[in-house]
């Protein structure tokens, strides 16, 4: 092996030290290994061992930047970008799947208010019609269902405003029976569609507690919340505004509220179990289904919980 | 051209250095021809991380492939014997008559019923084959023994799981609304059927067990003596002759 001695070139910054600091040639470059700074090949450039700590560098000859060869050789400027690409792709989908959550809840919960508010407004208007003296003039007004006793005749909202909504609510057969019973369905759907959620998020956030997780998997129950509450606003002024209203728009904005937030409450249910139940669930799967030759390859569910990770080598069940 | 690799004791990149197995270890070393240290090579963390990423991948696919097919093993048995509880109830027919008419023709009194049970029963045969070759192929970490009890027992759960679903599901939410939803599930004599058919599926599939497991051994035999062959081709690749 040839060795030479070299002077550095003077930094600028260190003038004082550079008299002192030599540079011994041990070796050459034979394979790829580009410049951090500029891309340039080193190949073929000497690696020098410097004086101080006797570090291997190379140094390149095009920008005179200093590459130590502890360094892992870059791979080209492509490799990290397609690694940030990747890293931004895995966060585009992790957000698409909690806006996919977000919407999920805000069209069921949407459901939810109108099929719930269906026989309240049926009440309403049967009430209102029973009135003395208000039912005719309801007839008057131009409509859907105009001389018929449904949901979507209009109701004069003095006549509503004098009126206790709780009573009447009680009077209809009370919330559980005219407003719950109808859109069970949907909150079980609610449930079930949140607990797939939770499962897939438990395991898409490895890096974050189960208690870290189940505070994340409010965004998109947060996000619907947020959509729900300027529909409730909206539909609540246009009422207020208003001198006559469809008995369905009235009890729309007496159980809107409370079913969205019961809606919501379902979802988030079904997410917070599945976050708690989410890794134990796909390392029983992967243990059940999964040779050990593959099981190796997903040791991150054991490890993300500080358990050991399973036998790589051949182990029986049970 | 290979990746730059610097000898961390005396500098002399071992780029072009073979890498040979150790004696004893299953990895393979780099030794530096200038001063006889041995290195293994480094993977640079974006190419680990890569390889990583695809073979949990694969791990992945593995598992969804291997799910797919228990839940449909699963799901056709359970459809087949409720079905054919269905229609023993619905045409009055003995499990028996259908399954003669299935087997020879032989008349039980419905015509749907005969036209239609020959091909339910190849379709329930073929299932019921390509369920227990899975067993012994697609489980191999699993004891031979312990396989036709755990299969019974997830084929018991399937058949079951409308009526657990009914239990859990539909009674509650008909409960909340003060309705009463009545049970449109099988009789007694409905389960005997779907006993019946689900033992004849457990019995098919461990049967043919064993042709799984013969074929999981010479599938593992296949691979080992492949990745022997690309073993002894890469020596003697490197060693010139």
């Amino acid at each position: 092996m040839t060795e030479q001695t070299h002077t550095s070139p003077a930094p600028a910054t260190a003038p004082a030290d550079t008299a002192a600091h030599t540079e011994t040639r041990v070796s050459t470059i034979i394979g790829d290994r580009l410049c951090v700074g500029c891309g340039f090949n080193l190949t073929g450039q000497p690696v020098l061992k410097e004086s101080v700590y006797s570090l291997l560098i190379a140094r390149c000859p095009e920008c005179g930047i200093v590459a130590p060869m502890q360094e892992y050789p870059i791979l080209g400027k492509w490799a990290a970008r397609w690694a940030s690409l990747a890293a931004a792709g895995w966060l585009v989908v992790i957000l698409a799947g909690a806006f996919a959550l977000s919407m999920y809840t805000f069209a069921v919960s949407m459901a939810a208010s109108e099929v719930g508010s269906e026989r309240f407004g049926d009440y309403i208007a049967s009430a209102y019609a029973a009135t003395p003296g208000a039912g005719p003039s309801s007839q008057n007004i131009t409509g859907f269902g105009v001389g018929m006793m449904n949901r979507f005749n209009a109701v004069d909202l003095d006549w509503w405003r004098a009126e206790s909504a709780a009573d009447h609510l009680r009077q209809a057969g009370g919330f559980r029976h005219i407003a719950a019973a109808p859109v069970t369905g949907f909150w079980i759907s609610l449930l079930a569609v949140g607990l797939s959620g939770g499962v897939i998020g438990s395991v898409a956030m490895l890096h974050a507690t189960r208690r870290r997780a189940a505070i994340l998997m409010l965004l998109p129950v947060l996000v619907a919340v947020a959509i729900q509450t300027s529909i409730h606003v909206t539909r609540s002024t246009d009422l207020a505004a208003a001198t006559y209203e469809s008995a369905h728009s009235i009890a729309r904005v007496e159980l809107g509220a409370i079913l969205f937030a019961l809606s919501d409450m379902w979802m988030y249910a079904g997410m917070i179990v599945g976050v708690f139940i989410g890794r134990p669930a796909a390392r029983w799967l992967v243990r059940t289904l999964l040779p050990p030759r593959h099981m190796s390859a997903l040791g991150f569910l054991w490890i993300a919980d500080g358990k050991p990770p399973p036998a790589t080598r051949r182990t029986q069940i049970p | 051209m290979p990746i730059s690799h610097i000898c961390l004791n005396c500098g002399v990149d071992l780029a072009r250095v073979r890498s040979t197995p150790h004696p004893t270890l299953a990895i393979n070393a780099v030794v530096c021809p200038e001063c006889g240290v041995a290195a293994v090579r480094r993977k640079h963390p974006l190419i680990r991380d890569s390889r990583r990423f695809l073979r949990a991948r694969r791990a992945i696919w593995t598992l969804v492939g291997q799910f797919t097919l228990l839940a449909g093993f699963l799901t056709f048995a359970a459809a087949i014997a409720h079905a054919t509880a269905r229609w023993t109830y619905d045409e009055q027919v003995s499990l028996r008559a259908l399954a003669l008419a299935a087997v020879a023709a032989e008349p039980s009194g419905s015509r749907r019923v005969d036209s239609e049970a020959p091909y339910v029963l190849i379709f329930f045969a073929v299932a019921s084959v390509a369920a227990g070759i899975w067993l012994g192929i697609g489980l191999p970490h699993w004891r031979v023994i312990t396989r036709p009890p755990a299969y019974a027992a997830a084929l018991a759960l399937a058949a079951l799981t409308p009526v657990l679903a009914w239990a859990f599901f539909v009674v509650p939410v008909h409960a909340i609304a003060g309705r009463t939803y009545h049970y449109t599930g099988p009789t007694a004599s409905g389960w005997l059927t779907v006993a019946a058919v689900l033992l004849a599926s457990f019995v098919i599939s461990t049967l043919t067990l064993p042709i799984g497991i013969g074929m999981q051994r010479m599938l593992d035999a296949h691979r080992r003596s492949r990745r022997r062959r690309a073993i002894s081709k890469t020596r003697i690749a490197r060693s010139g002759g």
